[in-house]
């Protein structure tokens, strides 16, 4: 079982909290997830880390996470960051 | 600190490296430039672009940038700081101070001036390295030799709060990336492995630690100032390449196991670090402690030197004073009642806490007192500005810039003392041609001078210009009817004069000073913080304007007299000395005069002055005031000694009563009222010399009397 979830246009500090809820309760309830990341135009190091902190807990859960289309500010800014672990989780098909 | 804060000490912060740019620029023109200087000039440029680039102000980052090569290229020697280039640093200098005011809420700065001032750099540097090309050959170094590229290993421990300090890591990041090239990085998250603990992520807690391997022409120093503003929950670890070894027994021992092996995987992965054969983490830990320790000093002590100064708000402070002034009255009425009772310990106890009150008093005093000097160094552009404008020669000379007064009266000193300086340079000081014609050096001399004599504040600004002329000044006041008929003036009643709203000599009009808006605004400002205004001048050989101010509007040292039964207070450090009003002196007195000691003095009979009610006291005394020169005896009944004074201000309604400067509370409850020294002595001064017209001439008193009467 797979389940998509789209994100909004900013993944920042502020929406740090909700995006936490948010994938919280998607992570209980679906076994791997996808996270369409097309939308993405503005991305900061609190997002990465709640991005992270749900990478960690799905492996934990022996689940996976992807990132789907992640937009030009996703890939530079983990770019940018060398945040290897949500490099992996790109899909492989978009790179670029 | 949140985003508000962290923008506002970033706005101080600029402010202060600009005012200290604007310091060097204007320093360099009378001297050469010092290498340590040019540093100071690139630093500050470079600060300001950092922390902007930090709080994502690009279009700040982009100027300051520009600004910065032109910087680099002058602390490299191909070129040399002349008048043009040192005006063109001014302008950045005001470009950058508007686009900074523009983020308070000020006006932002114009694009065409930006366009301008970003085309003459252009152009400088064109020139420059044009004549470096020239001057220099084959000697010739590429632009970095002096800070060659060099390899930085960089291990961030961002703090937890980092990120509700609204302080993204990845702006630090993106920063460093502009000084130079980040060859690897690496981030990870230590924290958040621990399984089944979802609960405790905090999604505003930062969990980030970022390895870097960099390149680029920078120093230790550069490298650790990008992380600056988060250096307070932090710890940066940076080493050279060079020092590789200690540098991975630093950052990987730091932080928790679960950090610790995070982070060696990653220097695992760059092959920099192979897993030793045993115990890793116990071996690392000894060795390792007198380095980190070092590591982590160079932020704090950074850290100490800015908490030097506190900032507090102004209205703080002035609660306190107001408290610390009713311990003053509360204190002194304790003491009172305590010797009333006669109570040996009691008394003892409350002088101990008299003293200590003391200190207070004036320890919270002293917090507001600040030098003088903040205030005369805007003068230094000023009097660049407007002898530019002007087409004139002018050194300006600043002593007794450390001279402290009250921080309110520094502020609003800044506008008179403008309207003094530039009336000097316009007015005062000839230009060249006329200089050289009377003999004088060819560059005019300007003079701030800021010094205490008792109890009051004295400031100077002196001119070595043409003086006064009071010929012209006559002709003026004549033609705008301020003076009548042929009567002669006295020196400084001439000088009064130009004081008088609307009167200007000059003969034209420029468009800094001559519109005869000026002089009058500076007296009513100086007259505003009880203080005065003394003109000296020599024909042909310069003016000097004295202001004369009071410490501060706070708290005085009292000297406590009594006319009938009203009690008075004095300002202690204005008294010279008390006498007994010896027998027979009586008709000196009535007559207003009387003799020190082969001196004659105004003597005002505060009794009559105030029209007070009652008959004189069998035996009187005199308080002699002195006020800069004049001294002037004051005729009252009883001398009660010295008195901690609190000035509490007059309601709007006594306002305008210029012989009472305030009032006070003594411990007894009772009002004293606190006379106003300057206006006292004014109002004898003017007496007198309205007696000694009405002899000498032997006409009855003209208008002299009631203007001095309304003084």
């Amino acid at each position: 079982m797979e389940k998509c979830i789209t994100l909004g246009a900013e993944l920042t500090l502020y929406q740090a909290a909700s995006l936490h809820q948010q994938l919280l309760e998607a992570s209980r309830d679906a076994a791997d997830l996808v996270l369409d990341l097309s939308r993405v135009s503005e991305m900061d190091c609190a997002a990465a880390q709640v991005l992270l902190w749900l990478l960690a807990r799905q492996q934990g859960q022996q689940r996976t996470l992807r990132l789907s289309q992640p937009s030009q500010t996703v890939r530079s800014f983990i770019r940018l960051m060398g945040l290897g672990a949500l490099q992996a989780c790109l899909e492989s098909n978009d790179e670029s | 600190m949140n985003l508000e804060q962290a923008r506002q000490s970033f706005l101080q912060e600029s402010a202060e490296l600009l005012e200290e740019m604007e310091g060097i620029l204007l320093d360099a023109e009378a001297d050469n430039i010092t290498a340590e200087q040019l540093g100071a000039l690139f630093r500050a440029m470079h600060t300001i672009k950092g922390s902007a680039g930090l709080f994502g102000l690009e279009d700040i980052v982009h100027f300051t940038h520009q600004v910065e090569d032109l910087l680099d290229q002058l602390r490299e020697g191909s070129l040399q700081l002349d008048a043009e280039l040192d005006g063109l640093l001014l302008r950045c200098h005001d470009h950058v101070k508007a686009q900074l005011a523009a983020l308070d809420g000020g006006i932002p700065p114009s694009g065409e001036e930006q366009a301008s001032i970003l085309a003459d750099i252009a152009a400088m540097m064109q020139h420059g390295s044009d004549t470096l090309l020239y001057a220099s050959g084959e000697h010739l170094e590429p632009p970095a030799a002096q800070q060659p590229s060099s390899d930085w290993l960089l291990s961030l421990r961002f703090g937890p709060d980092v990120l509700r300090n609204g302080m993204d890591p990845a702006s630090f990041i993106r920063y460093l990336d502009t000084l130079g090239e980040i060859q690897a990085i690496a981030s990870c998250c230590p924290g958040l492995a621990t399984e089944g603990e979802e609960d405790r992520f905090d999604p505003e807690r930062n969990y980030l630690r970022v390895e870097v391997q960099f390149r680029g022409p920078v120093d230790a120093a550069q490298l650790e100032s990008v992380f600056a503003f988060a250096s307070e929950d932090g710890q940066f670890i940076i080493s050279p390449r060079q020092q590789l070894d200690s540098h991975l027994q630093q950052a990987l021992s730091a932080g928790d196991a679960a950090e610790q092996q995070a982070a060696s995987a990653i220097w695992q992965q760059w092959g920099l670090w192979q897993p030793p054969a045993a115990s890793p983490s116990a071996s690392g830990a000894d060795e390792v402690q007198p380095a980190a320790v070092t590591a982590t000093d160079t932020p704090k002590t950074g850290k100490s030197n800015e908490s030097r100064f506190i900032k507090v708000e102004a209205a703080k402070l002035d609660q306190l004073i107001n408290l610390v002034g009713e311990l003053v009255i509360a204190g002194a009425a304790s003491h009172l009642l305590a010797r009333q009772h006669g109570n040996a310990p009691l008394l003892e106890s409350t002088s101990v806490l008299a003293g200590l009150i003391e200190q207070i008093r004036s320890q919270t005093l002293g917090m507001r007192m600040v030098p003088i000097g903040e205030c005369f160094s805007r003068f230094g552009r000023v009097v660049h500005d407007v002898s530019q404008a002007l087409g004139k020669d002018i050194r300006l000379f600043v002593s007794g810039a450390d001279t402290e007064l009250d921080k309110s009266m520094v502020d609003k000193l800044t506008d008179p003392l403008t309207h003094l300086v530039r009336n000097a340079i316009d007015h005062g000081i000839e230009d060249t041609a006329q200089r050289r014609a009377a003999g004088k050096p060819e560059a005019g001399r300007l003079w701030l001078d800021a010094y205490h004599e008792s109890g009051s504040v004295v400031i100077e600004v002196a001119d070595d210009g043409r003086g006064l002329n009071q010929h012209t000044i006559l002709e003026k006041a004549r033609q705008r009817g301020l003076i009548t008929g042929d009567r002669e003036l006295a020196e400084q009643e001439i000088y009064r004069l130009i004081f008088e709203p609307g009167f200007s000599t000059a003969a034209t009009i420029s468009n800094l000073s001559g519109r005869g808006v000026g002089l009058d605004v500076v007296k009513q400002n100086i007259a505003r913080l009880r203080g005065t205004v003394e003109v000296e001048s020599e024909a042909g050989l310069g003016t000097t304007f004295r202001l004369r101010l009071p410490l501060t509007l706070a708290i005085i040292d009292g000297f406590l007299v009594t006319v009938g039964a009203a009690t008075f207070v004095v300002p202690l450090d204005c008294i010279a000395e008390c006498i007994a009003l010896p027998q027979g002196w009586q008709t000196a007195a009535a007559a207003g005069q009387f003799n020190l000691r082969g001196e004659m003095l105004p003597l005002l009979c505060l009794r009559r002055f105030l029209g007070l009610d009652g008959q004189p006291a069998r035996r009187q005394n005199v308080v002699i005031i002195q006020t800069g020169e004049y001294k002037v005896g004051l005729l009252v009944d009883a001398l009660h000694g010295e008195y901690q004074t609190v000035i509490k201000p007059l309601s709007p309604l006594f306002q305008h009563l210029k012989a009472i400067s305030g009032s006070t509370i003594l411990g007894s409850g009772e009002v004293a009222l606190i006379l106003d020294v300057l206006a006292l002595s004014e109002h004898a001064r003017s007496l007198e010399y309205a007696q000694h017209q009405q002899t000498a001439l032997g006409h009855p008193p003209s208008t002299i009397l009631s203007v001095g009467k309304t003084t």
